[in-house]
């Protein structure tokens, strides 16, 4: 064969080659890391997974990943702020609706809440027959359970607590349906409204949610009866509804699962103290590098960057009993502003931020119960009792039935306790508001009712739909 | 399909026989006036692509067989055709000059055409325009150089892409940049990058040396463009690469180039003195923080963050051939170091280009490319230690060094971030495609073309544990591979002499698949380990994605006379990224032309030359859009994972509907050439439709999506595309060339989706950017702030407008206006080249206006923070102190600082004049008489040359950013104009020399 003939038979098989080339199967291209929307609720273990998906995205330091805790804290009086200019505008109160920190919390909230409604609409219908009544009515309940603690924490975020107006000022929008593609424009409601759903949310996932998980890591990490019941505690308490505050309280701590932890050990240990805790692992953590211990520490021992320092009022309100073994749960470090300040150890790992988010814990419950009994029945025994419990484990001696001559002493005490037992974990806020306590101690204006006290509707939100404009909090 | 391969194969048999003899035509060429031989003069041998080129003693030899027609053609000369006679052996021509292009082939899409005929409207930058510019990257060869093609470099910092446009945004959220195909390979454009990525998207053209370019062609209307159907609608730049000449001798080329980089502009802020002194009578004021004792030693951060950068390139190259086969060899280093600490890139390329004519019907090629480039990266403008970023926040009271010579707070500072890290960016990147080119009769011939474009970049970050922690590493391997094959018909012959007929008919199917892989570590135990793989925690992953293209393109052109010019294109595209029912489009253009120099009754007024009209009307698309959004997708991975188990979250919205975006362009050009073709003028009018949007919409956050991908809305633009060469003198010693670019354009948003309406009832997207906002009835980048007033001088209080104009100073969100657009009217270059003697002087000029620039970050540098120390703009010091001071900042008691209504806060303060005219190079170069290079013996050229680029701009009086040429976010189109601490551009002077051996 000579040279010639060659060229042609390689050309020839090229131009073959192009000819079998077929290409069409080719343009239907599937994603690798996604599966279409109608394919997920089509089994047992891919509903779960997108359940999964729903707590996944709690993670979040827009959610429960730190930046409403800090928020709490330092919107308050537990924390000062040297955090990034848009943390520092709130803690100034001269955050805007244009602010992106704002814009993305509120996102990502209705995008977990969205999670959420998808598992609770779709799961009842999925064809699998190995997929049980049981596993449905628990992951309906679970989603059921986490579509409220997230309104919940944008509620008060958003919105003047139920102190102003018995709960008639502007809610939040509330959306209970999957979204099917067709874009509708909830308006605010009132806060009345956003808790009723929230109540009956919490209600009605009771008998179905589990009560306890054998994995640790599930036990404390999804929804149980406990973390329920708990929750309910907290709405009740903000509500001021007493009686039913301090009987959820007891529900969660008569449940096997809970017991008071003997120390402060327990933080990140998924033990009995834990209601309700959004795990973080070294591999899955918030996300962004960020978590609770990127704004609550300085970046590492003895070095600068530091959002959340206690504030000189914290401090002060642990000066006044010395050797309280919370405050020892704390060093020195750098602040944002490279000075010297105090920090909270409860989230050491600033690494990989994998320390638990500690959601609902059963010192809480304790002092749910103590306040909401004392509110009942003045200064009682019960009350006494739990707070005592709290202040042994501190290093601190007992209160007695004459240490307080009356009950708004009492309250206050057990407020105080509140403050430095539950500080760094984005408490401080509702609980000055609700008491009709201004946020700074210097300046009495920033109470329940006043503006910039709740964050602005971002402005993004308010651009993109007719039910919000207009409807922006007062002051921005 | 089938039937064709059978035709194909039959075709291919069937002219076996047709093989001749053969025999050598020699020859030399001249020039017609002075009758001095011309080299490189190129010979095409009519109805193939068998083309040579005379040596630089004029001649050539060339294979012929029969009596075949060649035509001659060289730049500035009028092309000849003539008809070979039969056995004849050698064959001497004259040709005439010219002194316009309009003799030049021009590359166009899939194929070539004349300028001279052509009824496109394409702009094309020649080797010859750019050789004396070492440039780092091919598109800063485009600036100033085409009109209608806007460019601006996005920021100083090296690497990054720039902002190209050609005719005007096209799009508002699908991608915006240009197809950029070199030598027939439409490159990887996807954007690659992580937060220590720094600035915006990489440039797709940073691996192509610029030294190998032959020519840059930029396709501008559908005409053009529609060939490329689907992606046409952003304008296409082709990009030829050297291919050497046949029988041309080896010529080898080296270039070296050396140059002192430093920013060309700064933004002022205090010195110690200044910020001690203000704080403690200002500062502490609005804060009530205690005064502070100046440290004994201040520091001066914005010089501990800058440097004079130093630069280096080389380039070596070969090029030649014998009478069957042509090749060009190049390859470059480059060193380049940014005037910013931390920021360098080298850059190593090699290129061959080889061509070899088998026989008569066979011509078989290869183009290939390999690169390697190797940047150190700072993070981006916006990332916490960014060091230009921090140079300017940093106070002078912090400090940098502790009294023993250590790092200050090495976490937050950024010269320990910067030098305690590495912060690693490789590119390796292999393109090229081969081909084989058949010839069935000398008018009609095939072509299979092979090509791929291999990326692969690679990011390495190594943290030290003084930096917080115990030391953090990355490394992430991004993989972007195509493949393409191109296989066509073509057919070109003239009947009856008036009638000329070419046709192409082309398949072609192009995919890429893209793979990513990223490994994170935590925990390592000493700084000597630089890898992630010692780390005590490490977090993996890994995705991958891929697309697929399909097309037939077809094209006809017909020529009567030579006068009245005819051409119609048509593509079918079928694109992976949309659903099976909306997966194939249709693209097309028509267009006409009538060179009116050949009609008597303009060549009896005597003082045209040249003179063409022509008119394009056609439909191109737009498909940058991500791979899959059509589908409801819900997504796997660790956003959806939860205590170690696997999950799934919804992620996207569907959208069975998703489609293309259309443009559909008209185009009228005139082309006038008078005075022996000394003044050249061209003129082109267009407008630009864009209809079916693809639109990244902001939607309610209570739908669970902040975003979806729709098709809606409208945009127009339409503009003057204005090119006028002249050459005012033109004697043996002095020649001096000068040519203007300009071109206006006016963009216009016409439909918006109703969904979002404003106050006044207009509709528009929300950007995810502050300062600008898509409205309907405005131009798309509209900026829309409050309108600042400034201090009143009576109470020291800032105050704004509100919408309807009265005075306030507590202003609301609903009193922000229109205030402007960040599109320039108009761009363009202004560029001369002047020859006396051995001296060429270049002097080449960029200019922008009536566009406005939005510099954010003077919305930290003006501002006064409580809790956050940073520095403050010079410009504080003119604070308002008593009543009738016209004050650049309010009172320190101003209500201003508690209300949350800094003066500061986002408005028409920090907006200013974007327009700038830029002296973007100046050079000198000496070219070594023959003489002298005679004496040499190996030299046959050299020139020895001294550069400045962007020595001297002319902006507002009132700008006081560091450089109006900005963009921060790079290639996105919803905010051009905006920057936060952006890098000003680098101005350098260059030293160099180009030999020729």
């Amino acid at each position: 064969m000579n040279r010639k003939n060659k060229i042609w038979i390689w050309l020839l098989a090229g131009v073959t080659c192009t000819g079998l080339f077929s290409c069409s199967k080719d343009l239907q291209q599937d994603p690798e890391q996604a599966i279409p929307t109608d394919d997920v609720f089509t089994s047992g273990p891919t509903s779960l997974s997108a359940l999964y998906g729903v707590y996944s995205r709690s993670q979040r330091p827009e959610v429960f990943g730190g930046q409403p805790q800090i928020i709490g804290d330092y919107m308050a009086d537990n924390a000062d702020c040297y955090g990034t200019v848009y943390f520092g505008e709130i803690s100034t109160f001269t955050a805007t609706a244009a602010s992106p920190i704002i814009s993305e919390m509120w996102r990502i909230h209705f995008d977990a809440i969205m999670g959420a409604n998808m598992v609770i609409e779709k799961v009842p219908a999925v064809q699998d027959p190995t997929f049980t009544a049981t596993e449905r009515k628990m992951y309906v309940a679970e989603a059921k359970f986490m579509r409220s603690i997230l309104y919940f924490q944008l509620l008060n975020l958003f919105s003047q607590p139920y102190q102003v107006q018995q709960g008639g000022m502007p809610g939040i929008p509330i959306v209970t349906t999957a979204f099917d593609g067709t874009i509708n424009y909830p308006s605010r409601g009132t806060v009345n409204e956003a808790h009723a759903q929230i109540e009956k949310d919490l209600l009605e996932s009771i008998p179905d949610l589990a009560t306890t998980f054998p994995d640790p890591v599930l036990a404390r990490g999804r929804a149980t009866k406990g973390a329920a019941y708990a929750l309910l505690s907290r709405l009740y308490l903000y509500r001021e509804q007493w009686d039913k505050a301090a009987q959820y309280a007891d529900s969660v701590l008569n449940g096997a699962p809970y017991k008071l932890a003997a120390d402060y050990s327990f933080y990140d240990g998924n033990t009995m103290e834990d209601v309700f805790s959004i795990q973080n692992t070294e591999n899955d953590g918030p996300g962004g590098s960020q978590g609770w211990a990127f704004y609550y520490r300085p970046l590492a021992a003895g070095q600068s960057g530091g959002y959340c320092p206690f504030s000189a009022s914290l401090e002060t309100a642990f000066a006044q009993e010395a050797n309280d073994k919370r405050f020892a749960m704390s060093d020195e470090g750098t602040a944002g502003n490279n000075q010297k300040r105090r920090f909270t150890l409860k989230f050491p790992n600033v690494i990989t931020f994998k320390d638990n988010a500690p959601l609902i814990r059963v010192t809480e419950m304790y002092l749910n119960r103590a306040e909401a009994l004392t509110a009942l029945n003045g200064v009682n025994q019960d009350a006494l009792e739990l707070m005592n419990a709290l202040r042994r484990r501190a290093g601190l001696s007992e209160w007695t039935l004459t240490t307080f001559q009356t009950k708004d002493a009492f309250l206050t005490a057990i407020l105080n306790e509140r403050r430095k037992e539950l500080c760094f974990e984005g408490h401080r806020r509702m609980d000055q508001l609700r008491k009709g306590l201004s946020l700074r101690e210097n300046d009495p204006e920033r109470i329940a009712g006043a503006e910039r006290v709740i964050l602005p509707i971002p402005q993004r939100e308010l651009d993109v739909s007719p039910a919000l404009k207009g409807h922006q909090n007062p002051g921005y | 399909m089938k039937k064709g391969v059978f035709l194909y194969l039959f075709s291919l048999i069937s002219v076996l026989p047709a093989f001749a003899q053969m025999r050598t035509l020699t020859g030399t060429v001249t020039a017609d006036s002075s009758g001095a031989p011309l080299p490189g003069v190129t010979i095409h041998l009519k109805g193939s692509t068998y083309r040579v080129a005379t040596n630089p003693d004029g001649t050539y030899s060339m294979n012929v067989d029969g009596t075949p027609e060649l035509l001659f053609s060289m730049v500035g000369y009028s092309s000849r055709e003539l008809k070979v006679g039969p056995a004849m052996t050698r064959l001497d021509v004259k040709l005439q000059s010219l002194s316009s292009k309009l003799s030049e082939v021009v590359v166009v899409g899939y194929g070539e055409q004349s300028q001279q005929y052509t009824t496109q409207a394409v702009s094309v930058v020649k080797a010859a325009d750019f050789s004396n510019v070492p440039a780092v990257t091919p598109q800063q060869l485009l600036q100033g150089q085409v009109a209608g093609v806007s460019m601006t470099n996005s920021s100083g910092l090296l690497g990054n892409a720039s902002l190209l446009r050609v005719r005007g945004t096209a799009s508002i959220t699908a991608g915006t940049q240009p197809l950029f195909i070199v030598d027939g390979v439409p490159l990887n454009d996807g954007s690659y990058n992580t937060a220590y990525g720094g600035g915006a998207s990489l440039n797709p053209l940073l691996e192509i040396n610029p030294e190998d370019i032959e020519s840059m062609t930029v396709l501008k209307d559908a005409a053009a463009a529609a060939i490329y159907g689907s992606r046409g609608s952003n304008g296409v730049v082709l990009i030829a690469t050297k291919k050497g000449g046949y029988r041309q001798k080896t010529q080898i080329k080296l270039d070296y180039a050396t140059g002192w980089v430093s920013p060309a502009g700064k933004i002022d802020v205090m010195n110690g003195e200044e910020y001690v002194g203000f704080f403690n009578n200002y500062i502490t004021k609005v804060t009530g923080a205690a005064p502070i004792t100046p440290p004994a030693q201040t520091t001066d951060w914005p010089s501990l963050v800058t440097r004079t950068g130093r630069n280096n390139n080389y380039a070596l190259s070969a090029s030649g051939g014998n009478e069957k086969t042509r090749f060009y060899i190049g390859g470059n280093y480059a060193n380049d170091e940014s005037f910013v600490i931390g920021n360098n890139l080298q850059k190593l390329s090699g290129r061959i280009n080889l061509e070899h004519t088998a026989n008569k019907h066979l011509r078989i090629g290869v183009n290939f490319t390999t690169a390697y480039t190797n940047m150190d990266r700072i993070t981006v403008e916006s990332g916490t230690l960014a060091p230009y970023t921090r140079g300017l926040q940093n106070t002078p009271v912090t400090p940098a060094y502790t009294a023993d010579g250590q790092y200050a707070t090495p976490t937050n500072n950024v010269l320990a971030n910067i030098n305690l890290s590495t912060n690693k960016y490789y590119t390796r990147r292999n393109t090229g495609n081969a081909y084989a080119k058949l010839n069935i009769t000398d008018y009609l011939w095939l072509k299979t073309d092979w090509g791929m474009d291999l990326l692969e970049t690679e990011e390495r970050y190594r943290r030290s544990s003084k930096l917080g922690s115990t030391g953090t590493a990355g490394r992430a391997i991004w993989q972007d591979y195509k493949w393409l094959t191109t296989n066509s018909v073509n057919f070109e012959k003239r009947f009856a002499e008036t009638h000329y007929v070419s046709l192409l008919a082309a398949h072609s199917y192009e995919t890429a698949r893209y793979d990513d892989i990223r490994v994170t570590g935590t925990g390592f135990i000493s700084d000597l380990l630089p890898n992630v793989g010692s780390a005590a925690t490490n977090t993996g992953n890994a995705t991958g994605k891929a697309w697929g293209l399909e097309s037939y393109i077809f094209r006809g052109n017909y020529r009567y006379k030579d006068k009245y010019l005819f051409e119609g294109t048509l593509r079918r595209d079928g694109s992976s990224r949309f659903d099976g029912n909306n997966r194939y489009g249709n693209f097309w253009a028509v267009s006409g032309g009538w060179i009116m120099s050949e009609e008597q009754f303009i060549r009896d007024l005597g003082f045209i030359d040249y003179m063409k009209v022509t008119a394009s009307y056609g439909v191109t698309g737009n498909d940058r859009i991500g791979y899959y959004d059509y589908m409801g997708l819900y997504t796997a991975g660790v956003d959806a994972n939860y205590g170690g188990n696997a999950g799934l979250r919804p992620t996207q919205i569907r959208n069975p509907k998703l489609s293309w975006e259309e443009s559909r362009q008209m185009d009228l050009g005139l082309a006038v050439h008078v005075l022996d073709n000394r003044l050249q003028v061209a003129v082109n009018y267009y407008s630009k439709h864009s209809e079916n949007l693809l639109l990244y919409v902001v939607v309610p956050s209570t739908t669970g999506f902040g975003f979806a991908t729709r098709n809606a809305g409208e945009m127009r633009n339409r503009g003057v595309d204005l090119q006028i060469t002249g050459v005012p003198v033109k004697t043996r010693d002095l020649q001096w060339t000068t040519t203007l670019n300009l071109g206006y354009l006016n963009n216009k948003v016409l439909s918006l989706p109703p969904d979002n309406r404003d106050d006044e009832g207009r509709n528009y997207i929300l950007s995810s950017y502050n300062g600008q906002r898509v409205l309907q009835g405005h131009s798309l980048n509209t900026f829309y702030l409050l309108r600042y007033k400034g201090i009143n001088p009576e109470t020291g209080d800032p105050e704004w407008y509100t919408k309807d104009g009265k005075t306030t100073s507590t202003p609301a969100a609903k009193d922000q206006t229109i205030a402007g657009s960040a599109m320039p009217k108009w761009t363009g270059g202004f560029n001369n080249t002047v020859r006396y003697k051995q001296f060429d002087l270049g002097v080449n000029f960029y200019f922008s206006y009536g566009n406005k620039v939005m510099l954010t970050e003077f919305k930290e540098l003006d501002n006064v923070y409580k809790n956050v120390a940073t520095n403050v703009s010079r410009d504080l010091l003119n604070y308002w102190q008593k009543p009738g001071d016209q004050a650049f900042a309010p009172s320190a008691t101003s209500a201003s600082w508690k209300n949350g209504n800094s003066f500061a806060q986002q408005s028409t303060a920090q907006l200013f004049d974007g327009s700038f005219l830029r002296l973007k190079t100046l050079s000198l170069g000496y070219n070594v008489p023959a003489g002298l290079l005679n004496n040499t013996h190996i030299l046959s050229g050299a020139r020895l040359y001294v550069m400045g680029q962007n020595l001297w701009t002319v902006k507002s009086k009132h700008f006081r950013g560091a450089d109006p040429e900005v963009s921060q976010y790079g290639t996105n189109a919803q905010v051009a104009g905006e920057s936060y601490y952006s890098l000003p551009q680098p101005k350098s002077i260059t030293v160099g020399a180009n030999l020729i051996f």
